[in-house]
């Protein structure tokens, strides 16, 4: 008797909730929609698969990029850079190709606002102010994602197009990590799903994934959207996400300022620094001067940021060097005899005055960028770089030592 | 605290968890403790004017009873009522009546010097003081015996659910319950929770989602559209009656789940077929407060028609005066007294119920009827929502000039269809009551698919407003 009871009570229970959990979604997207209405996330479908460089963006592509404390236009040019449209080269202009990964491209920032334009007002001003009849354009062709080896890549692939007579590469934080060297990208519908590195087996089809439903989801139900912001966009959540990217932090991030260095990273800082070699080697061919500009990163900026890190990590403030990337980074470019300007300290300075970097993301906002495009132009006019000093610095091998192979893929020129 | 704040969830949360395990004195002191804890939350010094009150209307109502002489009697009831009348006169009107003498007086070239007070208007006054004088009337008039225990009239005055928005409880009905054994039964507390979701689908959900709406079309009316001004309007009439109502339903149910029966506050109202309906259906704790203890004192309608009609419009008045120390509630008020004078016109001596004079008859006449009136009363509360005169006549005006409904918003239809809906639905399950009583596994299921829909609607809206705390609107009265 009490088992029939039990299981007609449990049939019951079981209907209600086929019944009721339907409903109750449906009428969660009904209700959302007419009282409570949000906004959907714009799909960003910009991407396109390219033969030398991996994925770049689509040409005469536009999309909104929202994120937790931005919402920004990309409008992609006809050749597909994020960008103005430019003619031909004229005598005047004087071309600066910016390569990059997303901090370079200056990510949840309006292209006003962006690195490369903020450097071409500084530039510009500082021409003018030496009365030089020159036009100075500075093209982004600087792509979130993009490693060191596709800065390589991005150079072939843009330099004919562009005619740079100079090339800056922001070198970001994590620009350690080559590992997306040939690699596959999945793109699809200009949405960038993911990427098989060589040697991966490609991903088994199995109908959607979990990411390729979220995606849905958040281009077409606002009530998914609704509780989506709340989890990842409220104040509170944002503080317990910041703790949680602390974390994430600490693994990914933290091995490159441990002191000692641990050797994974000497290693990987090396095929940096030879991808770097071989950019430098492929532009002086062309006559093109290449200069190197350090990011850094929040935590190298913000004391606030390093005492979370610090204090998450668990080590002792001896065990973590907050400036050894940015040390290595200007050793090797003192080593190779490539112009570096550091804008670190700027930054730092107009951090204490102003926030330079996003609260939850780890990216530099507009008042970063300017400080740091103003900072750069006066490095490089002090250091007498092209435009100033039109002498071409010729590329040596200083140490003596033998490139190190770069897996195949280095063509000598 | 706001029943719609976490403050009052750990309230709630130590109250349910202690209170059970009482006997019903210690159960009537804890009350009270949490009582005063919840009003003092808001300002500790309104604690003090409730006490106030809470002892004079206490000790007026003792002496009203131990005294036989009729002209001692009177005295006692005088002293209570014009020392509660003189509290809520000072804190609510003090700034209005200065200002307003003072208006007059610079009209005819006298400029007078006016005393500039930051008085402080106590949340919820009006609600305990009329509470307190319907009591000391009542005993006055050999209704209700005068309560001897002070705890027990305290814990009757002061009682947190209905103290900062009603129901303007009387005595008759909620004193005789603080004496009563309570218990927490399973039924009760499911019949609370369900009015309790009921009210927060009502304020949070809907009420609340209206707000937005309405706040941006009433912040600046001579820039609307007609269209826009409609629709204002009709977000206005659901937000209120959504936010009060909502209020009335989540105090009941909190009453309830502690073993108390509060009165209904609502009835359907805009389902009324006339004005006179509307206010037996609307606020139906005032309404029939300002009947019994104004209305009829005055004489009611058995001094002839003129008196009649001059005594709904003089109680009307004051009834806006009630709602605000504003000229806009008092205009609102007076409209709604000669909207009740001129259905007594065409009534011409008939009873209320039946329909207008032999020419609309049947449902599609009651339809007509009740569509005409809930415009009366939707356009009435222009004035109630509008800061002052000169603001609610831009508004007025430009509802009736160049009718253009095209730029209505679904979102308010599909609002208001809702708050319809369920009053036709309550409507109809309470004269249906075989329907709620059988347990079949349908009706369940039906509750249970209702009961998520308005969680459901609940939580998305406070989400969605988590930025922006809308408080109920009656609290400024």
């Amino acid at each position: 008797m009490k088992t029939s009871k039990f299981r007609s009570l449990l049939w019951r229970a079981s209907v209600m909730l086929l019944v009721a959990v339907p409903l109750t979604v449906l009428w969660g997207e009904l209700f959302t929609r007419i009282l409570l209405p949000q906004n959907l996330d714009s799909k960003m479908d910009i991407y396109a698969v390219d033969p030398v460089i991996g994925f770049i963006y689509q040409p005469g592509a536009r999309a909104f990029e929202k994120g937790r404390e931005y919402n920004v236009l990309y409008e992609i040019n006809r050749v597909g850079l994020r960008d103005r449209d430019y003619g031909p080269k004229g005598k005047q202009d004087f071309r600066v190709l910016l390569l990059g990964d997303s901090f370079a491209a200056s990510h949840g920032l309006a292209v006003e606002d962006s690195l490369s334009r903020q450097m071409e007002k500084a530039l510009q001003t500082a021409v003018d102010r030496d009365g030089m009849p020159i036009k100075i354009e500075v093209i982004n062709a600087a792509v979130g994602g993009y490693s060191p080896y596709n800065y390589w890549k991005a150079y072939q692939r843009w330099a004919p197009v562009v005619r740079p007579d100079v090339i800056i590469v922001g070198l970001s934080p994590d620009d350690h990590d080559c590992s997306n060297e040939d690699c596959t990208y999945i793109i699809k519908d200009g949405a960038l799903l993911g990427m098989i590195r060589k040697g991966e087996d490609p991903p088994v089809a199995q109908g959607r994934s979990v990411k390729e439903i979220r995606k849905w989801l958040s281009w077409n139900s606002q009530f998914y959207v609704l509780l989506r912001n709340f989890i990842y966009y409220n104040d509170l959540v944002g503080q317990i996400s910041r703790k949680a990217l602390a974390k994430e932090m600490q693994r990914n991030q933290l091995p490159r300022f441990l002191t000692p260095q641990p050797q994974e990273m000497e290693r990987a800082w090396a095929k940096t620094f030879a991808y770097l070699r071989q950019l430098r080697i492929d532009a002086a061919n062309d006559a093109v001067e290449m200069i190197v500009i350090p990011i850094p990163s929040k935590v190298e900026i913000d004391p606030m940021e390093y005492r979370r890190v610090l204090d998450g990590s668990g080590l002792s403030p001896d065990q973590l060097d907050i400036h050894q990337p940015l040390r290595q980074i200007t050793l090797n470019s003192k080593k190779e005899g490539i112009p570096l300007l550091d804008p670190s300290a700027a930054i730092r300075q107009r951090h204490t005055e102003v926030p330079c970097y996003f609260v939850y993301d780890g990216h530099w906002i507009a008042e970063g960028i300017r400080t740091a495009a103003d900072s750069i132009a006066m490095q490089w006019r002090t250091l007498g770089l092209r435009p100033w000093n039109k002498a071409f610095l010729k590329v040596e091998n200083r140490s003596g030592e033998a490139l190190p192979q770069i897996s195949g893929h280095v063509d000598a020129h | 605290m706001l029943f719609n704040s976490l403050a009052f969830l750990g309230f709630m949360a130590v109250i349910l968890v202690i209170y059970p395990r009482l006997t019903l004195r210690v159960q009537n002191v804890f009350l009270l403790a949490g009582n005063y804890f919840f009003y003092g939350y808001w300002d500790w010094r309104f604690n003090l004017l409730l006490l106030i009150s809470t002892i004079i209307s206490f000790w007026a109502g003792r002496r009203i009873q131990a005294s036989s002489n009729p002209k001692h009697r009177r005295w006692f009831l005088a002293f209570g009522v014009i020392t509660n009348l003189g509290i809520l006169g000072f804190f609510k009107y003090f700034n209005f009546f200065v200002d307003s003498t003072a208006a007059l007086l610079s009209t005819i070239g006298v400029q007078p010097h006016t005393p500039v007070l930051q008085v402080i208007l106590p949340v919820g006054i009006s609600f305990y003081t009329f509470q307190a004088l319907g009591y000391i009337i009542d005993v006055y008039r050999g209704k209700f015996e005068a309560e001897k225990n002070f705890i027990r009239f305290a814990l009757f005055l002061s009682f947190f659910p209905l103290l900062l928005a009603g129901p303007i409880e009387r005595a008759k009905n909620l004193l005789p319950q603080m004496s009563r054994p309570r218990t927490m039964t399973k039924e009760k507390v499911l019949e609370g929770l369900n009015l309790v979701l009921l009210g927060f689908f009502k304020k949070v959900a809907i009420a609340d989602s209206l707000g937005q709406i309405v706040e941006s079309i009433f912040a600046s009316p001579g820039e609307m559209s007609n269209g826009q001004l409609w629709t204002g309007v009709y977000a206005y009439t659901f937000q209120i009656y959504g936010d009060f109502s909502g209020y009335t339903d989540i105090a009941r149910g909190i009453a309830r789940i502690l073993g108390f029966e509060l009165m209904e506050n609502f009835n359907a109202p805009y389902l009324s077929r006339n004005i006179t309906e509307f206010w037996r259906r609307w606020h139906i704790s005032l309404s029939s407060w300002l009947r019994d203890y104004l209305y009829i004192p005055l004489g009611g309608n058995r001094r002839g028609r003129a008196r009649t009609y001059g005594n709904l419009v003089v109680t009307m008045l004051l009834a806006g005066l009630w709602h605000g120390a504003a000229w806009n509630f008092v205009l609102w008020g007076f409209l709604h007294g000669l909207y009740l004078a001129g259905h007594r016109v065409v009534l011409r001596g008939r009873q209320v119920e039946l329909s207008w004079p032999g020419t609309l008859s049947g449902w599609a006449g009651d339809i007509l009827k009740t569509v005409f009136t809930f415009h009366l009363v939707a356009v009435s509360w222009v004035l109630f929502k509008c800061s002052d005169l000169a603001t609610a006549w831009t508004y007025l005006r430009g509802l009736f000039v160049g009718f253009d409904l095209s730029e209505l918003r679904f979102a308010v239809v599909f609002a208001g269809g809702l708050m319809i809906a369920l009053d036709i639905a309550q409507t109809y399950f309470r004269t249906h009551t075989w329907l709620t009583e059988r347990k079949w596994s349908k009706i369940s299921m039906v509750k249970f698919s209702v009961a998520q829909i308005m969680l459901i609607s609940v939580l998305s809206a406070a989400i969605a407003h988590i930025q922006t705390v809308m408080p109920f609107i009656y609290f400024q009265f």
